[in-house]
């Protein structure tokens, strides 16, 4: 049965095979995945071209000093009758090679800074959530939405119950059949309550710790940011698609660290804005509801 | 002849010891104490790798299959300390041990009894830390850099592993006073510090550094052992401390700790392929200068192992620009090497191979080192397998293939015997493949979006996590033909080294016989220029 | 300073007395400095 999932996989082939010629981006991890996602913010974009720019720069440097390496290996090998010379020493070219990589460097230092300064800046957010995360699960509190305190709008958000049964020692079901109503894996990418947020609106995080360091990471918002107890982190994404992105923490924390994924649900502003009416009002009617709820119910305080 | 009067020495001692107790136990004699860390090295190197088996083995496919998500963690963890500081370390202490003595000409270490005792610390520690897998709660499982709050909230295996980097600590500490003081007084008149062999150089420096950590990573380990046991709260916020401080202590440490990972590596490549390209070093001074520059930027880039802690804009920009600064120095010793093959006359024994395996290898990692640099990009690689890939390729194919290149390049000096050419390459090129199909899929796996130091992941990162799994189990089995060279060679080889050993070899240690006998240079050596390792003595 | 002091083994053994009090003085203060943190 562990290689039973020969079907599953090859219908996620068949998916991704098809969104590529679709042209559609992906959103999540795919099979056979080589490069960063470029994501679904100016961030995220940004940081796949700096990728881009420091990869190709490696490549340039990697083809001149393996080529000159392997060149040197074929043309003065000693069968070939090769007789050594005696030189040792050229200032002007290890002042070349002093000074280029300086000013490579630089060209790549520059977008890196420019971008930093950007993303750095979490001024004018419209809304502002905190993140805490726990071992082994994330809780997120709507702290304000458009200049007005949100009430009592939060939520534990934990591992799926079928990736967890799953991923147990030995549990005998196989990771391929973790699948959601369109047939997209989501095995250990998958959280009974996912953060709801909106799209296009400068969301601010308060990232901070409940027990031990987390770290938060949605790879297509593009970053990054640990959850450190004590210590509240600070960071904004604004992300320009709707959609479902999958992230997990990043941060060793304990025996079930590989367990705690992060799934943000990036809706329509006007579909948020319902959302989270629906949530306070619920918060204020019913407290008995919250925990029978499968929906994301607002004030679980006992986590 | 130098050697001719090296041979014949006074008679208070001469020959080994016969008594195995006495030679080995109590060994005061360089060349025996090298012996004794290589050995270490390799069996930490086998125990450490047996714990990677197990890890690529659980990663194999999705899902759980052999070890519960806690004991993954012990076996990362544990993997990190047995490679870091039982393996590549001691393997480069051995080294030193063998040949600094034999490269400046001394008759042995300056202090040949504390030799004895950095040396046997080292099995002690071990144990200490080995047995932790025993304990109730099992082995420490907060990842080797030991980040409170994590490492200090699971059992008492804590405290295991802070005594052992207290006692490993102590070992590296007197390795690195006695390399110092050996090499700043023990040389044979003629030896100045600029024509010693870069390897000398190297350790050299690795020794400060050295000096300058080790007692760092002792502190730091000494706070978290009082906030687990005795109510201080330096790394604690609830008590009004800061678990980010450890962090900024800890890689103190721990940059440097990198450096003295990979300067000795770098002097074994500076000295293999100038003799099997059978022309001097390219750029001697620059390789120094070079060494120096690279220890002291590795004490001000630390925070880059932290961009994603959340520290202010000025401090990311400023830790950024050092490290990427750190790839103009490497950059010239990677040029050097490949300088001085250019115009030689190669040929391309296992040593060499290694070596220039080591280079192109090496560069691969330096190149994820730049991209790691680039904050806005660490954003996105931080803590997934692309630093795995990425510190793998720098100590594996790095540290671990230099110490490789290093054991086929010098044991014959040390044997007396030529270990089986055909077998070393069949060892080499079995793990070149083999290594890179375990660590390149890896690049792939983080830039994709996997964690590092996870025991189970999505079906989307199965197929590389396959492949990469496959080129471990086969990298792990290579490494035995590794064992089977080096036994056949000391034990059961027919063919005998020449003194000289490699046709391109310079520098004191070929002066002597194969094999190196028990005293050597207890009469100064006369030292001829022309004959050292370098031939940039005009410059 | 390019050259060892000596080869007369009780100048020799003079210097790396030196080289090893300086290493240990060094280590002795990056020690202390820790200590400092649990005094105050």
């Amino acid at each position: 049965m562990k290689f039973g999932g020969i079907r599953g996989r090859a219908t996620t082939w068949l998916v991704a095979a098809s969104a590529l010629l679709s042209g559609s981006a992906w959103a999540n991890p795919h099979p056979w995945q080589l490069n960063l996602t470029k994501g679904v913010t100016q961030t995220s974009k940004e940081v796949w071209d700096l990728n881009m720019a420091s990869f190709l720069v490696c490549v340039v440097i990697g083809i001149i000093v393996f080529g000159a390496m392997i060149i040197a290996m074929i043309r003065f090998r000693k069968s070939k009758g090769a007789v050594a010379e005696k030189w040792s020493h050229s200032t002007k070219l290890e002042l070349v090679w002093t000074i280029v990589p300086v000013l490579i460097l630089i060209g790549l230092a520059w977008p890196a800074t420019k971008i930093l300064v950007r993303t750095t800046d979490t001024a004018d957010a419209k809304m502002t959530v905190k993140v805490t995360g726990y071992q082994w699960k994330w809780r997120y509190d709507y702290v304000d939405y458009d200049g007005k305190t949100v009430k009592k709008v939060g939520f534990m958000s934990r591992l799926d119950k079928k990736s967890d049964a799953t991923r147990q020692l030995d549990s005998g079901l196989d990771p391929n059949k973790v699948v959601d109503a369109n047939g997209t894996n989501d095995y250990l990418l998958n959280v009974d309550h996912p953060l709801v947020v909106p799209v296009g609106v400068k969301i601010r995080f308060l990232i901070t710790g409940g027990d031990v360091i987390h770290s938060w990471w949605v790879p297509d918002l593009g970053w990054k940011m640990d959850a450190i107890p004590g210590i509240v982190n600070a960071a904004w994404t604004k992300i320009s698609k709707p959609g479902i992105y999958r992230g997990q923490c990043a941060e060793l924390c304990g025996q079930d660290h590989g367990f705690m994924p992060i799934v943000v649900k990036a809706v329509p502003q006007a579909q948020f804005e319902q959302w989270l009416a629906a949530q306070e009002s619920a918060a204020q009617l019913d407290k008995a509801a919250r925990t029978a709820q499968a929906t994301p119910t607002p004030g679980d305080s006992q986590g | 002849m130098a050697h001719a009067a090296t041979q014949d020495h006074h008679d208070d001692h001469h020959e080994a010891p016969k008594s195995f107790f006495r030679r080995w136990f109590m060994s005061t004699n360089h060349k025996d104490i090298g012996t004794l860390y290589l050995i270490f090295a390799l069996l930490m190197f086998f125990i450490g790798g047996s714990m990677a088996m197990l890890i690529r083995a659980e990663l194999f496919e999705p899902g759980l299959q052999l070890v519960q998500p806690y004991f993954f963690n012990e076996l990362t963890t544990m993997h990190a300390l047995v490679m870091i500081f039982g393996a590549i370390m001691p393997a480069f202490v051995g080294l030193g041990n063998w040949m600094i003595p034999l490269m400046v000409g001394a008759p042995d270490m300056a202090l040949p009894r504390m030799n004895n005792m950095s040396f046997w610390l080292l099995p002690f520690a071990f144990t200490i830390l080995l047995s932790s897998f025993f304990l109730p709660g099992g082995a420490p499982a907060g990842g080797w850099t030991m980040y409170p709050p994590l490492s200090i909230q699971g059992g008492d295996s804590i405290a295991f592993l802070i005594f052992f980097v207290h006692v490993s600590g102590i070992s590296s500490i007197m390795g690195a006073i006695n390399i110092i003081a050996t090499i700043l007084n023990m040389r044979a008149p003629g030896m100045d510090l600029l024509k010693m062999p870069i390897f000398v150089w190297t350790w050299l420096i690795t020794a400060f550094l050295l000096i300058a950590v080790m007692p760092v990573l002792a502190g730091a380990v000494t706070m978290l052992l009082t906030d687990k046991y005795f109510g201080t709260s330096f790394f604690n916020a609830a008590g009004g401390g800061d678990p980010v401080l450890f962090q900024h202590v800890f890689w103190f440490f721990g940059h440097p700790e990198v450096y003295i990972m990979i300067l000795p590596a770098f002097g074994i490549i500076s000295e293999i392929i100038p003799t099997f390209s059978r022309k001097p070093l390219f750029g001697y001074k620059a390789m120094v200068y070079a060494t120096a520059s690279i220890a002291f930027l590795s004490f001000i880039v630390w925070a880059h192992h932290m961009f994603a802690v959340g520290l202010p804009l000025g401090a990311e920009l400023f830790f950024m620009y050092a490290t990427m600064l750190i790839a103009v120095p490497t950059g010239v010793k990677v040029f050097n090497w490949v300088t001085t093959m250019w115009k030689g006359s190669l040929t391309f024994e296992t040593p060499m191979l290694f070596a220039v395996a080591f280079v192109i290898l090496f560069t691969i990692g330096g190149f994820s080192g730049i991209m790691l640099a680039l904050v806005p990009a660490d954003f996105q690689y931080q803590d997934t397998y692309f630093v795995v890939a990425h510190f793998h390729y720098v100590l594996v194919t790095g540290a671990a293939f230099s110490i490789m290149a290093a054991v086929y390049y010098w044991l014959p000096k040390w044997s007396g015997n030529m270990y089986s050419e055909r077998w070393g390459k069949i060892h080499f090129w079995l793990s070149v493949i083999s290594v890179n199909v375990l660590f390149f899929p890896q690049h792939f796996l983080g830039l994709a979006g996997m964690p590092r130091r996870v025991p189970d992941y999505n079906v989307a990162f199965a197929d590389f996590n396959m492949i990469s799994s496959i080129g471990g189990f086969v990298f792990g089995a290579t490494q035995l033909i590794f064992v089977g060279v080096i036994i056949h060679c000391v034990f059961f080889a027919k063919k005998k080294a020449t003194d000289r050993v490699w046709e391109g070899s310079k520098g004191l240690e070929w002066t002597v016989p194969s094999p190196a006998p028990h005293h050597t240079f207890s009469v100064p050596p006369v030292i001829d220029d022309s004959q050292l390792a370098h031939g940039d003595v005009g410059h | 300073m390019q050259q060892p002091a000596s080869f007369d083994p009780a100048q020799r053994r003079a210097a790396v007395r030196r080289t090893v009090g300086f290493l240990v003085a060094a280590i002795v203060v990056i020690l202390g400095l820790f200590l400092l943190q649990f005094v105050v």
